[in-house]
């Protein structure tokens, strides 16, 4: 076969190469996203379940009225109107992330509530609650 | 050296044409088909997440408004020296509570339901004394009874 005879029959193979080179990359891209995306939301779970379980211990300790063992377990301040504490979530995995708990206090005769407000760190609520502790209330 | 027949076309193309189309597309729909896979476990991983902080929301909303009502009789019980009357709320005088005189104790025992989502309540119980303390009997999270999340038995026909 001539030089110009196996040009003319690797012109279709090499166009057919080229066009699922094309392919292949528009198709990865698309995965990519899709991995990409899985993952985000992945993370977002992580830190939502961290968050609820963070929050949940904080309202523990604050409906058992022990408020010394709340700032120590969560490194929080007293503020003004109630405590402000720091974090981070799922430390030391891929979703790690900080937080911002926020409790303001009220007192009502023998009733003190705790509205406690779980934020990430842009700022978005993660999970609000409300705990009480009742004075002189125990267990048997 | 053997001729080729005139008729005969070489083989060299005819076999990889279309090859690399194929494999291309057969990796493509299993990596799109695993990417789609993961998306839906991940969106199925928030789902639950979300129901999870849903949950808790709402056990601790039912906790605080439980804390109150209880607070309430309390203040009460401690201010008027006689049982309250409060919508939702029996009182009952305790079992074995006699006084060292011998005398019926003053304590009672007050129990109340506060809803806690579409089919559970926490149901709660106290004994309540004079001096406004009390002894929490019960507070916990019951599912009602309408609820049948685990009846996994099986319909079997039996005959006529």
């Amino acid at each position: 076969m001539s030089a110009k005879g196996r040009r003319l029959e690797s012109a279709p193979f090499l166009l057919e190469l080229c066009i699922a080179i094309l392919v292949f990359s528009l198709a990865m891209g698309v995965i990519l996203r899709l991995s990409a995306a899985a993952r985000q939301k992945s993370d977002d779970a992580s830190a939502l379940s961290a968050a609820a379980m963070a929050a949940s211990t904080a309202a523990d300790y604050l409906r058992a009225g022990d408020e010394a063992g709340f700032c120590a377990a969560f490194s929080a301040e007293r503020t003004e109107g109630g405590f402000f504490a720091r974090g981070v979530l799922c430390e030391g995995e891929k979703a790690e992330r900080g937080f911002a708990l926020s409790v303001v206090k009220r007192n009502s005769g023998l009733l003190t509530t705790y509205s406690i407000e779980l934020k990430d760190e842009n700022g978005q609520a993660l999970i609000s609650l409300v705990a009480a502790h009742v004075e002189g209330g125990g267990a048997p | 050296m053997k001729k080729q027949a005139p008729n005969q076309r070489p083989l060299a193309f005819s076999v990889t044409a279309g090859a690399p189309s194929v494999l291309v597309v057969l990796i493509c729909l299993c990596l799109t088909a695993l990417s789609v896979l993961s998306l839906i476990a991940a969106g199925n991983e928030f789902i639950l997440a979300s129901r999870t902080v849903t949950e808790t929301e709402r056990y601790y909303q039912a906790d605080a408004e439980a804390s109150a009502i209880l607070a309430g009789i309390l203040e009460e019980y401690r201010r008027t020296g006689t049982v309250p009357s409060i919508e939702g709320v029996t009182f009952a005088r305790p079992e074995g509570q006699i006084a060292a005189n011998g005398e019926e104790s003053p304590a009672f025992l007050a129990e109340f339901d506060v809803p806690c989502g579409e089919n559970s309540t926490l149901r709660c119980s106290a004994v309540v004394y004079p001096d406004g303390r009390c002894d929490i009997l019960c507070w916990k999270k019951v599912f009602s009874a309408e609820q049948t999340f685990f009846d996994d038995s099986m319909n079997i026909w039996s005959g006529e």
